[in-house]
């Protein structure tokens, strides 16, 4: 069953199309992936689906809710981690956590366990008390990430999510989000990395110049343009 | 509900940092420091003040000018046939006054006399003011008491103040259509001493709030929190609430520091004394005294200020990219305070040139400023006039600020201008 249904997406800004006729669907439990290069419109893509930005034509549909006519519906049912993403310094690790999880419930009992799942998600030990403004990049963004799966979303949005860390943060949070599909969660991510991508996703897209060129299993894709990876995928894709 | 509680304690403990506490506090302690110094000030100057008076004449004539001066509230040290002191040597005295020898001789003669002063000025501030006129008041004195003293002598039956004094001016103030005799002057000093601060304090918390909001705006894009804030399960005007409240409070609380700190400063001018009997007398007479209904007309075109401001800057908050940003992006707000509260201070609005009056009452903030002298003035219509007219520029504010919140425009201001450069 399908989780997300993109049909026929498309945002302009003035005279520029950032993304022109985009169709994909996503289904419960699977990791699709945008992959692009820079401006092919990744992230207006997400922040479309994310409820942040409307479309200028085309529909989405999650869990069978409008983005656009039941945005308040299908904001109970993502979470969404921007690619340039912080959190509020004048908090610690704990208190946003704990604030991020009492916008998504009014029930004490269901925030506090949203925040236990996310403190060991996480795993910043005795870190977690400190301000934010202390941590370095890495640890950030666990934190982050670990907001953005504490709830057990339908669908998770990651922009960029191991964007600017080192390999070993990077293979932590990898990690993380494989595990994340065992509870039915569905990710949507997008990144430059085909390394990460070919190793987390179950499905890609490929985007150029906002329009979606190649959807497909990785290995489907590689074989259907005679590649050795992803990368060869894209040059190709890139350049027809 | 509980999660608009949950966004404003963040907003809270994100505007209530040591870096927004310490300089309110500062200024508290400033200002009661200064108020303190002020006190202490007032009460010296109040006492008797000392003076070297050389008496070089040795008369009787000198003797009773003396005895004139210590009456006149001055300490005099007195030496007879002395030379002028070394003014680099330091002392205490504040005037030598010299009088020299044939003093009496010419006042016996009928013709003025003189006497030479030398006032010792330490400083140059307001408060050492009263330091340049202690001599000539204290001869003022003098030559009143002498002047009767000889009117006396010369007409020993006319009452020397109808020579003097020969018109008597019995004053009476005119308010609306009351009238009380009393000198205009004291009511007006009085009633400014109650109302001055009121504007300084009004500019401080409406630009405060204005700014403290636009900050949160520009902190959520800055700290890039923003677009998570947006895509989680709250409705877009909980979180402008829940900002707007937060910087209320805030702007309020520091505006009560304020009030505090500037009533301790005007408490030390007029030594903590209220008006005298006379004057509430006929304050009370002239119905310049607020009743519980101006107080929460005034409250209603405060608070209806404050949310204009509050509406105007989360609109221009929407701009900013950066808090760097948020002090110039502030500007247009900063300006539509300054006319009222500058024109509030220095003139009166009523007594303006059409055109200025006209441009003066289109900023919603100039009824906020004039609130106070309307209501003393019993001119409650164009005080309620004034908060429904800022009312619907609240309302107008409010409207584009959530058509700014709940469409793109709050990430694409600065999208459509980054696709533009590309």
């Amino acid at each position: 069953m399908n989780v997300l249904v993109v049909d026929h997406l498309t945002k302009s800004y003035g005279q520029a199309q950032a993304v022109r006729d985009v169709s994909f669907t996503i289904g419960e439990g699977e990791i699709f992936a945008l992959v692009g290069p820079n401006g092919a419109g990744k992230s207006t893509t997400l922040r479309m689906i994310a409820t942040i930005l409307r479309p200028s034509s085309g529909t989405i549909t999650l869990a069978g809710h409008d983005v656009q006519k039941e945005a308040a519906k299908v904001r109970e049912l993502i979470t969404y981690l921007p690619e340039e993403s912080g959190a509020y310094k004048a908090l610690s690790g704990r208190e946003y956590l704990r604030f991020m999880a009492g916008l998504y419930t009014n029930d004490d009992a269901k925030r506090n366990q949203c925040v236990e799942r996310a403190e060991a998600i996480a795993d910043l030990g005795d870190k977690i008390t400190a301000k934010v403004s202390t941590y370095s990049k890495g640890m950030a963004r666990k934190l982050l990430l670990a907001r953005a799966i504490m709830t057990e979303p339908k669908l998770a949005i990651l922009d960029e999510p191991t964007s600017g860390l080192d390999v070993l943060n990077s293979l932590e949070i990898r990690k993380l989000i494989h595990g994340l599909t065992e509870h039915g969660t569905a990710v949507l991510l997008s990144s430059h990395n085909m390394l990460e991508i070919e190793y987390l996703s179950d499905r890609i897209g490929l985007i150029v110049d906002g329009q979606l060129k190649e959807t497909g299993r990785p290995a489907d894709i590689k074989a259907k343009y005679g590649a050795k990876n992803l990368e060869e995928v894209f040059l190709k894709v890139a350049s027809s | 509900m509980k999660r608009f509680w949950v966004l404003l304690v963040k907003e809270l403990r994100e505007l209530v940092t040591p870096q927004t506490i310490l300089p309110i506090v500062l200024v508290v302690i400033v200002f009661m420091g200064l108020g303190k110094v002020i006190s202490q000030q007032a009460k010296l100057q109040g006492q008797s003040q000392p003076v070297l008076v050389i008496d070089n004449d040795n008369s009787s004539a000198s003797a009773t000018v003396i005895g004139l001066l210590r009456h006149a509230n001055l300490t005099v040290t007195l030496q007879h046939q002395a030379a002028l002191p070394d003014f680099a040597t330091p002392s205490s005295q504040k005037a030598v006054i010299l009088i020299p020898a044939g003093f009496g001789q010419s006042l016996a003669a009928g013709q003025p006399a003189s006497l030479d002063s030398y006032t010792i000025q330490t400083g140059f501030s307001i408060a050492r003011l009263v330091d340049s006129t202690l001599v000539s008041s204290a001869v003022a004195q003098v030559n009143a008491a002498l002047a009767a003293s000889r009117l006396q002598q010369a007409l020993p039956h006319t009452d020397p103040t109808a020579v003097l004094t020969p018109v008597k001016n019995n004053e009476h103030i005119v308010v609306g259509s009351k009238v009380a005799a009393i000198s205009p002057a004291k009511v007006v000093s009085y009633l400014n001493s109650q109302i001055s601060f009121v504007p300084v304090i009004l500019f401080i918390v409406i630009l405060f709030a204005g700014q403290m909001v636009a900050t949160a705006m520009a902190n959520e894009k800055e700290n890039k929190t923003l677009e998570t804030l947006l895509s989680v399960p709250i409705s877009r005007t909980t979180i402008v609430g829940a900002k707007m409240l937060a910087a209320g409070i805030v702007a309020s609380v520091t505006a009560a520091a304020y009030v505090y700190g500037l009533h301790s400063i005007q408490s030390s001018f007029t030594g903590g004394q209220t008006a005298d009997a006379t004057t509430t007398a006929a304050i009370n007479q002239l119905g310049l005294n607020l009743s519980p209904q101006s107080y929460l007309l005034l409250g209603l075109t405060l608070f209806l200020g404050i949310l204009t401001a509050l509406a105007i800057a989360l609109v221009l908050g929407a701009f900013a990219d950066n808090i760097k940003s948020v002090q110039s992006l502030i500007m247009p707000l900063m300006v539509l305070l300054l006319i009222p509260y500058l024109a509030s201070m220095v003139t009166d609005i009523q007594s303006l040139p059409a055109v200025f009056k006209v441009i003066l009452y289109l900023i919603p903030f100039t009824y906020t400023f004039q609130a106070l002298p309307n209501l003393y003035t019993h001119n409650d219509g164009l005080v309620l006039l004034g908060s429904a007219y800022e009312l619907a520029c609240f309302i107008g504010f409010m409207l584009l600020a959530a058509k700014l919140f709940s469409s793109d425009q709050l990430l694409t201001l600065r999208l459509r201008w980054l696709i533009r450069r590309r």
